[in-house]
């Protein structure tokens, strides 16, 4: 009888723990009438997977230590986003992302080595103004070229510079 | 014995199939252990957030009442309930059911929805519930996700349900590589949780904050990228990020110009519409004009060593006369007002409760335990 009695306590123990790990909310219906559960028709799984990721260009980042700075040609273009699907430009993509990195580790750089910071400045300003480069990329070389310019106390000459509207806004609401 | 034995093996597998709550959010098997980790400690930073520059527009936006922690965390969590991995099958989780009792409201559903070609609109939302919400009511149907052994029903775009997309945890697209958990990765997903966390608002044609296709002359014209309001989820996601980056004490200059790259990039969606191409003419005037004036303050403002002091007296010089000259420029437009962007009824659609933060907080606290 003990035996049968312990096996029961335990049954009912064991139910207990699983039901107060998993306690049903207000919003989930437990019993699923079979007849009614059915899938819609017009809704396909290819739909929502998402399709692979194109590779985008490679950016050359210069090495730590090498003395020349990279040429405007490393910063991401228009041309290196054609054609991506929509999954890939949901968020930002990748080479874009890369543009933002090069640019920390041009700064990173010219921080650590001074003789470095008029050209860095002048790279980045070149940056900015290039229509072929990425709207948001020129928005933070122009944020850090006037940031910088300020921090490091080097003049670069900026009243010819050609900068548009939209480069600027952006470069306005940043951080 | 043996029937105790076999009830344990029972209990143990049903947990292990069990979703795990964190901070009030529920996570999906499907989501790897490494991404949970990560998720987790986005979602701790996030709450833990320091708010000692608090980002003024960020607050307009959303409506929050502060920047600190906890009122973040409420606002995510009202509007992210679920969390399922890339690997989830929605087709075979989706249920459908009549709506018994429920009812839609009379109102339009969003344009993009209203057609048969929805596949792009579907790419682009990692808010599945809000989509699923949406499908229910063009089918006037009550749909759901079978989700770890529960049947979730949605009934409103605040389901909340987010699917991690592939790119979210790839190396490719962390801001630190070398430690997924650092805070610079945690500022990226946090702006992109926020993102997500909208698509959970709006109603009728605004119900789940749809993205638009990107107008001719854009980066991403053509593609489902952009949004044409002011507070739509491109603009939720990069005042997010740029509130928790002003927060970030610990992120490094790369890190940092990384992050203000993505900022720029979601801001750079935000199509503006203009009265007039006279509007627009005259703002480009202005924007060069303030931008000229900045430089300018710089250049002033700032103590230069002697052999520069004659190049940047110069320059000023030049700064001022172009200055001059935008300001006649901007002076001949005959305009008085600009267009400002409009901003959508962001109230949701369908049933659900609005927790208050007094509710939420606890959650995370005893997570963080």
């Amino acid at each position: 009888m003990k035996k049968r009695y312990l096996i029961l306590i335990a049954a009912v123990l064991g139910l207990g723990a699983v039901l107060l790990k998993n306690p049903p909310s207000p919003e989930e219906i437990v019993e699923p009438d079979e007849e009614t559960l059915t899938r819609p028709q017009e809704f396909k799984k290819e739909d929502l997977v998402a399709k692979p990721m194109k590779k985008p260009a490679e950016v050359g980042v210069p090495a730590g230590q090498a003395p020349e700075l990279p040429s405007l040609d490393e910063f991401p273009t228009i041309a290196d986003l054609k054609d991506l699907s929509d999954d890939e430009v949901h968020h930002t993509p990748e080479v874009v992302m890369n543009g933002g990195r090069l640019v920390g580790q041009l700064i990173d750089r010219a921080e650590k080595n001074p003789a470095l910071r008029e050209k860095t400045l002048q790279l980045l300003k070149s940056c900015a103004e290039s229509d072929d480069v990425v709207t948001a990329v020129r928005a933070v070389c122009w944020k850090n070229t006037v940031t910088q310019m300020k921090n490091w106390r080097v003049f670069v000459p900026l009243s010819d510079t050609k900068v548009p509207a939209n480069v600027l806004e952006l470069s306005s609401q940043l951080p | 014995m043996k029937i105790f034995a076999i009830l344990m093996v029972l209990a143990s597998l049903s947990s292990a199939q069990a979703m795990e709550s964190f901070g009030g959010i529920r996570f999906h098997s499907s989501v790897p252990e490494d991404q949970l980790s990560a998720l987790k400690t986005d979602l701790s930073y996030v709450f833990t957030n320091p708010n000692q520059n608090p980002d003024a527009e960020f607050l307009q936006v959303t409506g929050l009442a502060d920047g600190s922690g906890p009122v973040l965390h409420n606002w995510l969590n009202n509007r992210v309930r679920y969390i399922v991995g890339t690997d989830f099958n929605i087709d075979r989780a989706l249920i459908r059911r009549p709506k018994l009792g429920f009812r839609y409201p009379e109102s339009p559903i969003p344009a993009a929805l209203r057609g048969t070609q929805m596949t792009s609109i579907q790419i682009v939302m990692a808010n599945i519930g809000s989509l699923v919400y949406l499908l229910g009511k063009k089918s006037d149907k009550l749909y759901g996700l079978y989700l770890d052994r529960r049947f979730v029903f949605i009934r409103s775009t605040r389901a909340g349900i987010l699917q991690v997309g592939p790119g979210l945890f790839s190396d490719l697209f962390q801001i630190n590589k070398t430690d997924p958990l650092a805070p610079a990765n945690s500022v990226a997903r946090g702006g992109i949780l926020f993102h997500e966390a909208r698509h959970s608002d709006g109603n009728g044609e605004g119900a789940g904050f749809l993205h638009e296709v990107c107008p001719p002359g854009h980066l991403f014209a053509g593609n489902h990228a952009c949004e044409l309001i002011g507070n739509g989820s491109y603009t939720v996601g990069g005042l997010a990020m740029r509130h928790l980056l002003k927060n970030c004490t610990t992120c490094t200059t790369e890190e940092k110009a990384i992050l203000s790259t993505q900022i720029a990039d979601a801001f750079s969606r935000v199509i503006r519409g203009t009265d007039s191409a006279k509007l627009e003419e005259r703002r480009k005037l202005e924007q060069e004009r303030d931008a000229l004036e900045q430089v300018k303050t710089t250049y002033v403002t700032q103590e230069w060593p002697e052999p520069q002091q004659a190049q940047v007296a110069e320059e000023v010089h030049n700064l001022a006369n172009r200055i001059y000259q935008l300001d006649e420029r901007i002076r001949a437009f005959n305009v008085t007002s600009d267009a400002p962007l409009r901003l959508r009824d962001a109230t949701a659609e369908g049933t659900f409760s609005e927790e208050p933060v007094s509710k939420t907080a606890p959650l995370m606290l005893r997570s963080l335990r």
